[in-house]
Order: C-alpha cells, then structure tokens, then sequence
C-alpha cells in the first residue's frame, strides 16, 4: 500500500471520452498518475485495484447515476479525494456536494463543464480537509 | 431843456436872424438903388448939359431966334437949378452954374442983337464976323470949363456911390457871418444833446447784439433821448427778462417731456426736414448729434412687427383721411431693448392740399404697456380663474346691473346670458323664484351675507345661491347642490331602510354609549330578551351592559368577562374593533355566539365619548359545521386518524413546542392495497385499511395519520432506550400477524420511507418530502413477510435536483429543437440489403456532451415532455424519409420509438397522421416501436389509440421483446407488425442455450401472429448467420452498422451496397 499525497493517482469516470481524455492529459502535467473509465462498473474495478488518491466522477451518465457511484465509494469507505463533475449548474452542484460531504467523503469541489486547465490544477492540489 | 425847445429855440433864433439879415440886405439895397438912381440923375444931367453946350455952339453959329432962346434960358436955368441942387453935395457944380450962366451972358448979345446980325445967309461960320469968333471963343472956353466942372462933380458922386456899396457890403457880410457863427453854436449845442446818446444807443444795441447782455444805454439827464434810453434799457431788460423766462420754460419743458416721457417732433414736408426735441432722441436712445433725422431713420427705429402697419396707418394718415393721429407702436433701441411709444400727430396742409407740416409727441409708455400687459394677464388671469372654480358667480351692482358673469353662472341660472345680463335680478327670480330675489334683498338690507337653496325648474337641479354684499355690489357664488339634495334624501331613505335592514339582521344589535349604557337596541335583541326572560319594558335600554357582562354567570361566565374587558378596552379607545366567539349553551341544546364590537367614530360637535355597537350573531350552526368540517378536514372518516393536514397541523403543533431530533416520520405505503381490493373487493381494502389503522394507532407515543389512499403517516419518537431501529422493528412486527378480514385473512406489509429530524430544523413539509423521497426509495419487493424499508439520504435529494436540472435542461432543448435524429440501419440478413432504419434521438448537450435516449427520455416522460419531444421525432424522421425519397434514394420503412407517455398525454394519432400528411408519406413507410414496458400501462385508451394507427396503416412493432411485461396475451390482443428481439437473447444466442430458445420460441411465435421478426444487436457475422440460420430475416446492430447521423445515413443509402460494408 502506498501514501495518499505521495502518489497521486487520478481516476475518472466519465461517459465521454474525450474528456477523460482531457483530464487526464492535464493531470499528467501536473506530474499525476491518470486513469479513466467510461463504466462505472470498470470505474470500481480500477479503483480497487489501482487505490487512486484522486476520484472524479461526472453526476449524468447513461449507465449509472453519478449520485449513486458516490454512494458507493462512500460504502467501499473510499479514502481519497472526491471531484464531481457536472455540465449542470444550479442547486443540483450544491445539493450533491454537501451530500458527498454528508456520506463522509473528502469531498474536494466541482469541476463545472466547459472548464478551463487551470480550474482542474486548482482542485486537485486543493486539499479539502483544509476546506472552511 | 428839452430837445424840442432846444430845436425850436434855435429855429426860432435862425429864423429871427434870416429875417434881420434879410431886412438889412432889402435895407442896403435900397441905398445902393438910391445911389444908382442919382448916379443915372448924374448922367441924365451930364447928356443934358451936354445937350446945350452944344446948343451953345450951334446958336453962335446960328443966331438963335427969341423962342429957341427963351427955350435956351430955360433949359439953361432948369441946368442951373439941377446943379444948383447938386451944389450942396458937390460944390463944383457951382463952377458949372457959373459957366452956364456966362454963356448965357456971352450969348444974351447974341439973341438981342438978332435984326443986324443976319449973318445967316448961308456963308456958314467962316462967314461969322469977328465978334461972332470971340464970343465963341468965349463959350468955347466957357464950355470947357463947365465939362471939367461936371466932370468933377460927375466923379465926386462915383466915389462917394463906391464908398456906400463898399459899407452895404461889409455890413451884410458881417451880419452873416454872425448868422453862420450862430447857427454853428446852435448845431454844435443840438449835437452835443442828439448824436452823441444816439450813438451811444447805437453802440449799446450793437453790443446787445452781439451777446453782451449786461450793456445798457447810458442814461444822462432827462430829456427825450435819455428817455429813449431808458426806455431802450427797460425793453432790453423786458426782452432779457422774457428771454429768461422763455428758457425757464424751455428747460421746464424739457424737464416735463423727461418726466413724462414725452418727446416732441416736427416735419416740414417742403424741406423734408425732421425735428425731434430731445426727449424723442431720450425715448429713441439716440445721441442728439449722431442721428440724422429723418423719416428713413426714424422708420428703421420701429420694430420691426409694427413698421408695416404702422407705415400703412401714416400713409393713410398722410393722405388726409384722418388729421389726427394716435398710435401705440413699438420701437428698437440700438442696444436692442424694445419700447412701446405713443405716437399723436396732427398735419397740417397747404391751400392746395399737399401736406405742409405735422408735429407731434412721442410718448414712452412701456411702463404702461407693461402695467397694461400686467393688468391684462392679471385680469385674464383672474378671468380664468373665476371661469375655472366650479361655482357660479355673479356680480351684481346695487343698480342692479350686472358687472361680472361667470359660464359656470350662466350655464346653472340661465343658458341665455342676455337675460341675465339685462337684469340678472329678474333672471334670477324668474329661474329660482322670488325667493332668490328676498335673498339678494336681505343680504343688501342687512348688508350680511345670506344663503338659500333653490330649485331650479328649468334644469331640475338644486342650487345653493350664497349672497356676500360689498360696497357697491353683490357677488352671489352659486353652486350645484343636487348631489348633496339627492344624497340627504338618500341618507333619509337610506336611514329608514337600514334600520328596516338592523331590524332584520339575524344579529342582536345594541348602541352602547362611552359608559357602556345600552342606548339603542333591534328588533332582534329585543326578541332574545324577551325569550331570555329579561323583565322590564325596557328590554335592555338603558342599563349598564358593562356590569350585566360582570354580573353573567353559568356557562358563558368566562366569555362574559373576556366580553367585558373587551368593551371595556374598546370604550377606553385602546382599540377599534372587538371581537370574540363564546359558548351560551342552555339546558335544552348548544349555542355559540359571536359578538363583535367596534368602536364609533369620535363626535367632533358633541364632544361625547364616543360608544360603541354591539353586535352577537348567533353563531351556533357555523360552529356545529366547523366542527363536522374538521373532523372532515383533519380527521380521515374511515380510519378515524388523522388527515394529512390534521397531522401537519399536529406536527407543527408538536414541533413549535420544541424541535425533536431524536424523532423521525415514516411514511408507510400498503403494498399491494390495488391487489386486494382486486381480489377481495374495495370493502375488504377499507377493512384491512381500518386495521392497519388500529394496529398503528396502538403504537405507544405515535402520531399517525391515513395521507390517503393506503399511504399512512407516523411521527414517532426515539430515545429513552428505544432506537431507531427498534421502532423499525416494532412496526414491522405490527405488520407480522395476518389480518383476519371476516371470512379472509391477508397478509399485508408495507413499504416505509423514514427521515430522522436531526439536528436540522425543517417544516413538517420538508419533512414528508423527505420521508415521500425514501418512501420511492425502498425497494418493491413481492415478499409480504417482509417490510421494505429505506431512510431517507441526502443522495435522494442530490438526485432529485439533478433530474430537475437536467429536466431544465431538456425543456429548454425541446423549445429549441436541439436535437439529432440518429439513423440505425436494418438489413436483410440474407444478404446485407438496407430495407429500413431505426431512427435514435440523440441530444447533444453543449457541456453535459452527447446524451443518450437511456438517460432523457424517462426525463421527458416524467415532466411531460414527451408529447413534444415525440412529435418532432415523428415529423423529422418523417422530413428525412420524404427527402431521401425524393431524391430517388431506396429505402423502404423508417421506425420511430414511442413512448407509453405518448399515448396517455396528447394525440399521437393525430400527430402521426399530420407527420405523415406533411410529408405526403405512405402510412405503411413508417414503424412504431413500442417498447414492451408500455404494458405496465396497458389500458383501454392504449389499445384504442393502437388499433387506431394499425388501421391507418402504420407499423407497429413490440420493442425489446422478452425484458418485460410479455405476455403471450399481449401480442395477441395488439396488432403487432413486427417483433423486435431484445439484444440480450441475441448477444447470448451462441454462448447461451436459453437465449436460443428464446429467439427461437419468437420467431416460432412470429410465424403464428404473421409478425415479421427483426433481431437487435447482431455485432458480429456468427451471430447474423446463426440468426439466418434460425429463420430469422430481418437484424440490425454494431456488425451491420452503428447508428448513423442524417448525412451519413444518406450517404449509405447513395451507395446503395451491402451491409457491413467492406472497407477492401
């Protein structure tokens, strides 16, 4: 088992590809290790396997409602840091947050689609524990 | 002495001087004429002595006979007397008498001897004897010696003759040189007293004239000159003192025209020449010795509004249609500030009537204008406004003329304003009656204002006529009182009516005064009193009402002194309105009363504490509704709980209290309770809904209601040792025993939704959102033993939100139609052949990326979007297969899916046939699918609605055949054209026996329904020939071909191949 904060690993769940692709190029240049999945049935699989420090989890997906992925990480007691991603704006960001945050999970912030590089930088350095 | 004596004196004195010069010259001139006469005496005597010695001679010679010689003596005596004479003057002539008469003695002889003598024989002298000789010797010598003589005596008279003419002469000449001298001193006095004042009157008249206005005439003496110059001297001051005066006048002319603002001018037509005095240039503000005066210049002066009329009223003027002239014009300073002058002129003309001259006055009268001006804006002002107040008003002279009338007068006593303006009095009498005329009287007799109220027959209106008299006149301000008339017979009637209405009013209505002393009462309180057995004719009047509430005893003891200090608080003005419900019950049945009380309006004039009404309405009918409404409202009238708003109501009542963390609310939802009503029948539902009541009801500590239907309610608390899973528990141990229904038992259980209160304050609202989010939550579960069960969880509201947000979102894209219709190609397995497509909807969101039907459409169908969304799919896919079509490319069908929200909301047959309509489609070009699931719903509409498009032409097709509600009855009932195998028996269909004969059993089944089949997600060339090889003809998935954008699809279609396409 390694650190959290030592190695820091991404993985993504999100049904579009090109923008797991994305992220996951921006992360590798802020020296992370990135992995995405498109399923989130893979999602969990990877996450088990590969014990990322960093999730980020889009809320709309096809296959399996984002909220209901969260509840999940939260069930596997998952340790490391919660992104959310979402096209959505509004309540729904608000709400899923605070109940991320409700599920006891370190929940690290928002990514709002379309977003910019440095947005992403910003919240996976961020650590959320210091979070008033 | 006076210059006329003086003249005259000297007048006199060369008059009297003329005559002695002229007496001694007519004096003198007679001596010289003496002298002369006696000098031609002289000569006379000299010729005539002369004469006879000649006759002396001649007689010797002739002796003379005697008369010659008598005539000789006597000439030679007359000699002798005349020398004699002479002989006194001058002596010699004696020496000449004495000649004479010796001659005459010589010749005496002579004449005696005459007889012997005759010598005188002719012979002549020489023939004279010798005597003859001697005697003439003799006289000869005589003769000689007489002419010395007289010659002597002749020069002695010249000399003397000399002498006197010498004196005469020297006398005269003195005389007039003593004339002259005279005349002289007499020129030289009249001089000295007549040129030199003149003179100097002269030189003093030169000096006058030459300014010198001080010089006068010297003044010396008192004769007429020095008269004259005083004279002078005083005209000189006359002329001075008037010349003062005339510029005294001058000036003060000047000095009015400057006051006045007066100026004055002069034309002189002949010359053309203007005169303006100085108060013209003062007004024109023109510098005297600048302005060249002139009719031009003058003209240019004039503003220019007025020049034109102005030169159009002095032409006129000019042309002697008016002499006189009197104009108000306005002028331009040079500075630009505008005067109005007064122009009056008069002309004058000539014999010949061509104009001579004018003069006239220019008068500034700005200040007037402007005061004018002022008046006159004041004046319309004041016009206006006396039109504009609403009353009428007249003014009325003692002399009963009238002086002012406004239209508002006019139009309210009389429309014909002559009338009123020939004698308003009788105008007003005439319209108002002589009363209006009394009116007028009175207020000038008393001289105080007077007011009455009068009809007006002609306009049917009242008018109230005020009369305020002044000095000279009557102002009457009149004003339209009909309004108030029609409302005070208003008030009458409307008094009668209201206490008609009091009377009736099912109230008990009472007039209680500041003290609380009844004062009035209706017909109704008179009614209780007396059925209540109040004694007295009064029935209540006049006592105190405060105490009887005090002295009230028995049921309504409490409300009447709650009733007291209420009317007390209200009388004591501490509040406006009183009211209170209470209870006056009385042995035979219940009573409620209402009373209300409000407070009267302070009285200004009486200065009275103002009372108040009492009013009680019986009230008992409403209270006994009320009451059967609430049990109505808040009680459920089969179970016996509470209602939804009872438990609210309940709840908050509750929870106002205190917030209670430890608490939670279930809702509970009978499973099944359709089922049993089903089978047993509704009155077996009720009575296992009653039981189920009772059994809940029994929970220790519970607040339980029915929120209808078999949904019920329960606020239960926790803590003290029991937790929130022991309440679980007992209520689902409440569940556990079978219901014995009469002759059935039921097994019946529940699904519950539970949210924990916690430390977070919330509505009771909120609170059964919560539990209601839970509730949807817990799992259906077809076990009756057990009860399914879900706390509620923030990640129900998380995903409550996020499908209103992406709900949002869609709606937004269905008003923008911004979706795309993707294309799935259907193929002949046999031989890959393109004979129809699935149309996808796809929606690509411009952050959320490219959604899929899986996610939206249960979306658009939970928030009735799916009409919407459903139609454009029809009518584009419809749009594509027409274009397609048109452009001759081969495709056979297109199917569209439908949703089971399609048939509930909207027409989807009528879209259906305007989709295809529009698009001039064969009804047979177009499939629906209709997933299988729609029969979760089946009903009668659905069947309705499908036979419907079934009979139009349209293809139906079950979709995702064998996932779920299949029902061999189903396809029989439904006229399906086609079966769509659900790609999980198709994916299995090598690998999975029972996949297999799933497929096989459809297209069994096909074969008996005259369905065609079509096989979903073939992705890979085994699969489509072991289809093929099953029977099966008809596939579409991933191996043939993905689903396609328009374009593509078209392009497909344009190449006409076969599927897959080889990429060789």
């Amino acid at each position: 088992m390694h650190e959290y904060g030592t190695v820091r690993r991404l993985l993504v769940l999100d049904d579009d590809k090109a923008i797991t692709a994305t992220i996951c190029t921006i992360a590798e240049s802020i020296d992370f290790e990135a992995r995405a999945a498109q399923q989130a049935a893979v999602f969990f699989e990877i996450m088990e396997q590969w014990q990322p420090s960093h999730v980020m989890v889009d809320l709309v997906m096809p296959d399996r409602d984002g909220v209901e992925v969260v509840v999940e990480l939260a069930e596997r007691e998952f340790a490391g840091q919660l992104i959310l991603i979402s096209g959505l704006g509004g309540r729904s960001l608000e709400v899923a947050g605070r109940m991320a945050s409700e599920y006891g999970l370190r929940f690290a912030g928002v990514l709002s689609k379309p977003f910019k590089p440095s947005q992403l930088r910003d919240l996976l350095t961020r650590n959320p524990d210091t979070l008033t | 002495m006076k210059i006329a004596q003086l003249t005259m004196l000297s007048i006199l004195s060369c008059l009297l001087g003329l005559v002695l010069l002229a007496t001694y010259g007519l004096f003198s001139f007679d001596e010289i004429q003496r002298e002369q006469q006696e000098a031609s005496a002289m000569l006379a005597l000299q010729h005539r002595i002369n004469v006879f010695s000649t006759a002396s001679d001649s007689m010797l010679l002739y002796p003379p006979d005697l008369e010659l010689w008598g005539a000789y003596v006597a000439e030679s005596q007359a000699i002798e007397q005349a020398l004699l004479d002479l002989g006194a003057t001058y002596p010699a002539t004696h020496e000449v008498v004495n000649n004479i008469r010796r001659i005459r003695e010589l010749l005496q002889p002579l004449a005696t001897a005459e007889i012997g003598s005759a010598p005188h024989d002719g012979l002549g002298p020489l023939a004279l004897t010798e005597r003859s000789r001697l005697m003439l010797n003799q006289v000869a010598m005589e003769g000689v010696a007489m002419d010395a003589a007289l010659g002597d005596a002749l020069g002695a008279h010249s000399s003397d003759t000399a002498a006197t003419i010498r004196r005469v002469v020297l006398q005269f000449s003195a005389a007039g040189v003593l004339f002259g001298a005279f005349c002289v001193i007499a020129f030289l006095l009249i001089h000295r007293r007549v040129t030199r004042p003149v003179l100097a009157l002269t030189h003093t008249i030169h000096r006058l004239q030459s300014g010198d206005h001080s010089v006068r005439a010297p003044v010396h003496g008192d004769d007429e000159l020095s008269q004259l110059s005083h004279s002078f001297n005083r005209l000189v001051d006359q002329v001075e003192s008037r010349e003062r005066d005339l510029l005294k006048v001058k000036d003060r002319y000047e000095r009015a025209e400057s006051v006045a603002n007066l100026g004055s001018w002069e034309v002189d037509y002949a010359t053309g020449v203007l005169h303006w005095s100085p108060g013209v240039f003062h007004i024109f503000a023109l510098p005297e010795e600048g302005f060249g005066a002139s009719e031009q210049a003058f003209f240019e002066r004039i503003h220019p509004d007025d020049r034109d009329w102005f030169a159009r009223r002095r032409a006129a003027w000019m042309e002697g249609h008016d002499t006189n002239f009197d104009e108000e014009h306005r002028i331009v300073r040079p500075d630009g500030s505008v005067r109005w002058v007064r122009e009056i002129a008069r002309i004058y003309y000539r014999q010949d009537g061509t104009p001579d001259y004018s003069t006239g006055i220019v008068q500034d009268i700005t200040d007037r204008k402007e005061r004018e001006q002022e008046l006159g804006l004041l004046s319309a002002r004041l016009q206006s406004v006396l039109e504009g107040i609403t009353e009428g008003m007249l003014v009325i002279d003692h002399q009963r003329r009238l002086q002012f009338s406004n239209t508002t007068a006019a139009t309210l006593v009389d429309e014909d304003r002559k009338a009123l303006q020939q004698d308003p009095v009788r105008a007003l009498t005439r319209h108002l009656g002589d009363g209006a005329g009394e009116l007028l009287r009175q207020a000038k007799a008393e001289n105080k204002a007077a007011a009455g109220e009068f009809f007006h027959p002609g306009t049917g209106l009242w008018l109230e006529v005020r009369v305020f008299p002044g000095e000279a006149e009557l102002t009457l301000f009149i004003r339209d009182v009909s309004e108030t008339h029609r409302a005070a017979e208003e008030v009458g009637r409307t008094l009668e009516v209201r206490k008609a209405l009091i009377n009736a009013i099912p109230a008990h209505i009472a007039l209680i005064d500041g003290q609380g002393v009844i004062q009035d009462i209706n017909e109704q309180w008179r009614q209780f009193a007396r059925d209540n057995g109040f004694s007295g004719e009064d029935l209540g009047l006049g006592a105190d009402y405060l105490q009887v509430c005090d002295a009230a005893g028995g049921d309504g003891a409490e409300g009447s002194a709650e009733m007291a200090h209420g009317l007390r608080e209200l009388l004591d003005g501490k509040q406006e309105f009183f009211a209170m419900e209470y209870p006056c019950h009385s042995p035979e049945r219940e009573r409620w009363f209402r009373v209300m009380a409000s407070r009267l309006v302070a009285d200004q004039q009486r200065q009275a504490e103002p009372g108040a009404v009492v009013l009680h309405v019986d009230i008992t009918e409403r209270k006994l509704a009320e009451r059967d409404l609430e049990k109505l409202a808040f009680h459920d009238s089969l179970t016996g709980l509470l209602t939804r708003n009872g438990f609210e109501r309940e709840l908050d009542r509750v929870l106002a209290s205190g917030w209670q963390p430890e608490a939670m609310v279930v809702l509970l939802d009978i499973v099944g309770q359709r089922d049993i009503n089903e089978a047993f029948g509704y009155a077996i539902g009720d009575k296992v809904l009653i039981e189920v009541s009772r059994r809940l009801a029994a929970l220790e500590g519970a607040i339980v209601c029915r929120l209808g239907g078999d949904e019920f309610g329960l606020f239960v608390l926790t803590g003290d040792g029991v937790t929130k899973e022991d309440r679980r528990s007992s209520l689902h141990l409440l569940f556990k025993p079978k219901m014995e229904i009469g002759e059935y038992s039921v097994q019946v259980t529940a699904r519950c939704g539970c949210t924990v209160l916690g430390g977070e304050q919330r509505s009771v609202d909120s609170l059964l959102a919560e539990a209601e989010l839970a509730l949807f939550r817990s799992p259906v579960s077809d076990d009756f033993t057990d009860m399914a069960w879900s706390w509620y969880s923030s990640r129900f509201e998380a995903q409550l939100r996020i499908r209103e947000d992406l709900i949002e979102e869609l709606r937004r894209a269905t008003a923008d139609g911004a979706f795309e219709l993707h294309f799935q190609p259907k193929v002949r397995l046999r031989d890959g052949k393109l004979i129809g497509a699935e149309a996808l909807i796809r929606w690509p969101h411009p952050r959320l990326g490219l959604q899929s039907p899986g996610v939206f459409i249960p979306l658009a169908e939970q928030s009735q979007l799916i009409g919407e969304l459903g139609a454009w799919v029809l009518h584009e896919a419809c749009r594509h297969l027409r274009d397609w079509q048109r452009q001759g490319l081969d495709i056979v069908r297109i199917a569209v899916n439908v949703s089971l929200q399609q048939f509930l909301v909207g027409d989807i047959v009528a879209t259906v046939r305007s989709a295809l309509e529009e698009n001039e489609l064969s009804p047979s070009a177009l499939s629906l699918e209709i997933t299988e699931s729609v029969f979760g719903g089946e009903s009668d509409v659905l069947h309705q609605k499908l036979v419907q498009l079934h009979e139009m032409g349209v293809r139906l097709s079950l979709d995702d055949f064998g996932t779920g509600y299949s029902s061999l009855l189903y396809l029989q009932r439904y006229p399906f054209d086609e079966i769509k195998i659900d790609q999980s028996f198709v994916k299995g269909l090598l690998s999975d026996g029972y996949c297999r004969q799933v497929v096989q059993t459809v297209l069994d089944l096909a074969v008996v329904l005259d369905a065609e089949v079509v096989a979903e997600g073939i992705e890979s060339r085994d699969i489509g020939e072991a289809l093929q090889a099953l029977g099966c003809v008809i596939g579409q998935g991933y191996y043939y071909s993905m689903p396609l954008q328009s374009e593509d699809f078209r392009w497909l279609l344009e190449q006409g191949g076969t599927l897959p396409a080889t990429t060789s």
